[in-house]
């Protein structure tokens, strides 16, 4: 492999989490790091000293960001704060940017050299949610990633699954990307977009419902949530709660496939049954992909595309990273 | 002038400095100045408000143009026509009329020429035999479709109206956001894992097709 082919970075904006992937020289080097963000009195400044925790100070307040933010803001009875709200940058959000810049700086680092090409995740317009601004969203990644001393290229989130999933079925697949703040879906034959939506709900949309169900609060059911549930086999009423709003989650996915392949049906060819790949954080839950299969045999019947098989990501978590990764080394491939 | 338009997104709060109680999407309308106060900027952290920035210019006044509707708007570039008069516009229905009756007799003269010409040429090969008659449905349908003018208009399309550019709001998106001077301290703990390359067969599939395609 020559030098060149060593260059390019992809990184995965999301709801949740902040992901890149790069080469590295025993594999592939994947940074994460939390997308939230805690800000303090200067007071807490030697407390925090003492408990070890990193932190950085602003001209009046500290601002933790990452894990650290989500683990001291229970100790401060304080609720930390995402950067991004339903997989988007709100507009007038200005901390949210500045927090956002250095946090995607650290996950970055330095380019290997000036210019090397960054592939960011953008999310595809929701379908169900007209309002809500990627154009603006796009617009400071892009800025961002520059300023990093990248060129940055967008590419879609859910794209990327494709790339990183279905190279065995010629880049050809169905791929939902299940994130914290929205839903992203496209449909590809042989690396050629067809269909490319988001919908405005996704894990925090069934935390919401469930916590709203079950009279608890939502950060109990995102714990509950992520210390482990088994979707096929719910014990209590909060997990039972939570697979209906999965199961609805679900649905309303399907649903919105079928449609919008409907509007492309007759310019769309697809010579053979193609794969369904699921991936994201959302999916990371206990039995999803069964639980997924169960939902999709009930609509099979309706659904408009043919689905040769349902599988899982082999990395769920950082398939968006890793599929952008795919599209920039790519630049780099001699011709 | 920049104007920063704050909008209040928790239930309730009192901002003492100013003695004055915000609720849920209350506007509050603040110059750079009173913007930049360190108890704004305070409020602003905590996500009493969020801000959104409007900046005021003055602009030269463009002539007021007559919006022309999607579906006859010209490209740039096309000679302008003389409009034509009134009276040459309309049709009056009588000579409409007069044209069409005179087609049709045009037509019909056409297609009894040609079945006469053909009718007595079958006759003269069979020889006063009985006429097939058969074939003489097929002549006379025959010499009325090549009577027929050929194509003819197409039916109309729905013309989807192109939107006309009501001036392109502009998106502001903020300039040094990485390097706003602010990050003055410490590190951050950033979680990092190598894996074995999982992705060495994509890449290597997709350069394949990259130069399938090329040949």
């Amino acid at each position: 492999m020559s030098k060149k082919k060593q260059l390019g970075v992809g990184i995965d904006l999301g709801t949740m989490n902040i992901v890149s992937a790069r080469q590295g020289e025993k594999g592939i080097d994947i940074r994460r790091i939390r997308d939230a963000f805690l800000d303090l009195d200067l007071s807490a400044k030697k407390m925090l000293k003492l408990s070890g925790v990193d932190f950085i100070e602003r001209e009046n307040e500290i601002l933790l960001i990452g894990d650290a933010a989500l683990e001291t803001a229970n100790v401060f009875g304080q609720e930390a704060r995402r950067p991004l709200s339903q997989g988007l940058i709100s507009a007038g959000e200005i901390d949210a940017i500045e927090v956002l810049g250095i946090l995607v700086r650290h996950v970055l680092g330095e380019p290997t050299e000036k210019n090397e090409v960054c592939y960011f995740s953008i999310p595809a317009a929701p379908v169900d949610d007209l309002t809500r601004d990627v154009i603006y969203h796009e617009g400071v990644f892009e800025r961002i990633v520059q300023e990093c001393g990248y060129d940055a290229v967008a590419s879609n989130e859910a794209m990327a699954i494709i790339f990183s999933d279905c190279a065995k079925e010629g880049f050809s697949g169905l791929a939902i990307s299940f994130g914290a703040g929205m839903c992203n879906i496209a449909l590809a034959i042989n690396t050629i977009e067809g269909l490319c939506f988001s919908v405005a709900r996704g894990g925090d949309w069934i935390d919401a419902g469930a916590s709203k169900a079950t009279g608890s609060t939502q950060s109990k059911i995102t714990a509950l949530k992520e210390a482990g549930i088994d979707l096929l086999n719910p014990k209590t009423r909060e997990e039972e709660a939570l697979a209906v709003y999965y199961k609805s989650l679900i649905k309303y996915c399907l649903k919105h496939i079928a449609n919008e392949f409907k509007k492309i049906k007759g310019k769309f060819s697809m010579p053979k049954p193609i794969p369904l790949v699921i991936s994201g954080g959302t999916s990371k839950a206990g039995g999803f992909v069964e639980f997924f299969q169960q939902v999709f045999e009930e609509q099979r019947s309706r659904f408009p595309i043919e689905i040769s098989e349902i599988r899982h990501a082999k990395d769920p978590l950082n398939a968006v990273a890793l599929g952008l990764y795919v599209q920039a080394q790519n630049e780099y491939d001699e011709d | 002038m920049r104007k920063y338009i704050l909008t209040c997104i928790c239930p309730s709060y009192i901002v003492s400095e100013i003695n004055k109680t915000f609720y849920l999407r209350d506007t509050w309308v603040l110059s750079e100045k009173e913007y930049n106060q360190p108890f704004v900027q305070r409020l602003l952290r905590m996500g009493v408000f969020s801000v959104a920035i409007k900046q005021e210019c003055r602009m030269k006044k463009k002539p007021p143009t007559t919006k022309i509707p999607p579906f006859v708007k010209m490209r740039g570039g096309v000679p302008k026509t003389t409009p034509t008069p009134p009276s040459q516009q309309g049709v009056s229905e009588q000579s409409l009329k007069d044209i069409v009756q005179a087609e049709m007799a045009q037509m019909k003269q056409q297609i009894v020429q040609e079945i006469s010409g053909e009718l007595s040429s079958m006759l003269q090969q069979q020889g006063g035999a009985q006429m097939d008659m058969e074939a003489l449905g097929k002549l006379i349908t025959q010499s009325i479709q090549a009577s027929l003018p050929v194509g003819g208009v197409a039916p109309a399309q729905q013309v989807q109206a192109t939107p006309i550019d009501e001036d392109d709001e502009p998106i502001y998106i903020p300039s040094n956001i990485t390097g706003s001077g602010i990050v003055s301290g410490s590190s951050m703990s950033v979680e990092s894992i190598s894996t074995d390359d999982s992705v060495s067969d994509a890449a290597s599939a997709l350069r394949a097709m990259k130069k399938k395609r090329k040949k």
